[in-house]
C-alpha cells in the first residue's frame, strides 16, 4: 500500500559515527536509510535514490553542503534539514536565499532531529495531498498565496520563496493595508527567535526581489519610515 | 604556538565533538545503542578532543588567572 510505503532519508555528515547513531534512531521508527559523507556521493544519490527528505550537514569536505543545498534544490524540491555546528550559517542557509526546511544546531539530540524529519515530512505530504481547489487562498492583487502549500504565485508564475519569506508575505498578506510594526513582524515572522532587527530589513529586501517587477520601488510591500511595513493592493 | 586559531572554527570544532558525545550519550540512554567498551571510548576521545581544543584556545596562565 503506497502509505506504509517506508519514508527514506538521506544523512549527510562526514562523521560516521554521528550517522550511524542517527541510522539507528530511524530505523527505529521505520525509516529507510541512506548514507552520504561527502557533497558529490550525496548529490548523485539523492538523483538515483529520490529520498524523500534530505539531513545535511553544512561543514562537509570538498563539496560545501550550501552547494549541495543548491544542487539538489535546482533538480528537486526535496525536503531538507539541516545540522550546522555554526551558528551564523543559519540565517542564510534557513532564513535566506538557500531556503532549507529546518535547522538543527550541533551539538543535537538525536530524538530531536527525529521529531524535526517528522514534522517536515508531515508539512510537505499534508501540502501534496490537498487538492489545490479546496485550498484557502490569500490574494494581494496580482500575488495569489496558499499557505497550506506553501505556493505563491504572482501573475501566475510560481515563485520560490524560503519558509522565512513566506511567512513574512502571509503575514503581511493577512493584514492587507495596515502597518505591521517593526516587533509585530520579528514576532511573527521568527522561529526560535531566528530573526532579529537587523536581519528583518534582509528578509523583506530579498522577499520584494522574488514578487516586485521593480524591488528598488516596491508596490506591494512598502516600508512605513520608523514604524515597519505594510502591505497594499496595488491594482 | 603564539598564534591564535579563529575562534570561531575552535568553537565549530568543539560542537562537532560534543555532537559526537551527545549523540552517543543519548543514544545509550534512549537504550538504542549498547554502550560498547569501543562506543565508550570513542564518546572519551571526543571529550578529549573538547579538552585539548579549550586548552589551546586558553593557554595556561589566562583561564587559571583571569579575573571572573
Amino acid at each position: 500500500m503506497e502509505g506504509t510505503r517506508a519514508r527514506t532519508i538521506l544523512l549527510v555528515d562526514d562523521e560516521p559515527n554521528l550517522v550511524d547513531v542517527l541510522q539507528r534512531y530511524l530505523v527505529e521508527d521505520g525509516f529507510a536509510v541512506l548514507r552520504a559523507s561527502d557533497g558529490p556521493s550525496a548529490v548523485e544519490l539523492t538523483e538515483r535514490e529520490q529520498p524523500d527528505l534530505i539531513v545535511l550537514d553544512l561543514g562537509l569536505p570538498g563539496l560545501s553542503g550550501t552547494d549541495v543545498l543548491r544542487r539538489v534544490r535546482a533538480k528537486r524540491d526535496v525536503p531538507i534539514i539541516i545540522l550546522t555546528a555554526r551558528s551564523e550559517e543559519v540565517d542564510r542557509v534557513v532564513g535566506l536565499e538557500l531556503g532549507a526546511d529546518d535547522y538543527v544546531a550541533k551539538p543535537f539530540s538525536p530524538r530531536e532531529v527525529v521529531a524535526r524529519i517528522r514534522t517536515v515530512l508531515r508539512r510537505s505530504e499534508r501540502a501534496a495531498t490537498t487538492p489545490p481547489a479546496q485550498r484557502p487562498l490569500r490574494k494581494v492583487g496580482r500575488i495569489a498565496l496558499d499557505p497550506l502549500g506553501h505556493e505563491v504565485t504572482v501573475e501566475g508564475k510560481p515563485v520560490m520563496l524560503t519558509p522565512t519569506q513566506f511567512k513574512l508575505l502571509d503575514v503581511l498578506a493577512e493584514h492587507v493595508g495596515q502597518t505591521l510594526t517593526r516587533e509585530q513582524l520579528i514576532e511573527r515572522v521568527s522561529v526560535d527567535g531566528d530573526v532579529y532587527d537587523r536581519t528583518l530589513d534582509r528578509h523583506v529586501a530579498n522577499l520584494r526581489s522574488r514578487i516586485e517587477a521593480d524591488p528598488a520601488r516596491p508596490k506591494y510591500v512598502v516600508t512605513v519610515f520608523g514604524i515597519g511595513y505594510k502591505m497594499v493592493d496595488p491594482t | 604556538m603564539s598564534e591564535r586559531a579563529d575562534p570561531r572554527a575552535v568553537l565549530h570544532q568543539i560542537r562537532n565533538h560534543l555532537a559526537v558525545a551527545v549523540a552517543n550519550l543519548e543514544a545509550f540512554r534512549d537504550g538504542m545503542l549498547v554502550p560498547t567498551p569501543e562506543r565508550l571510548e570513542l564518546v572519551l576521545r571526543a571529550l578529549e578532543d573538547v579538552d585539548g581544543l579549550l586548552h589551546d584556545a586558553f593557554p595556561r596562565g589566562e583561564s587559571e588567572t583571569g579575573a571572573r
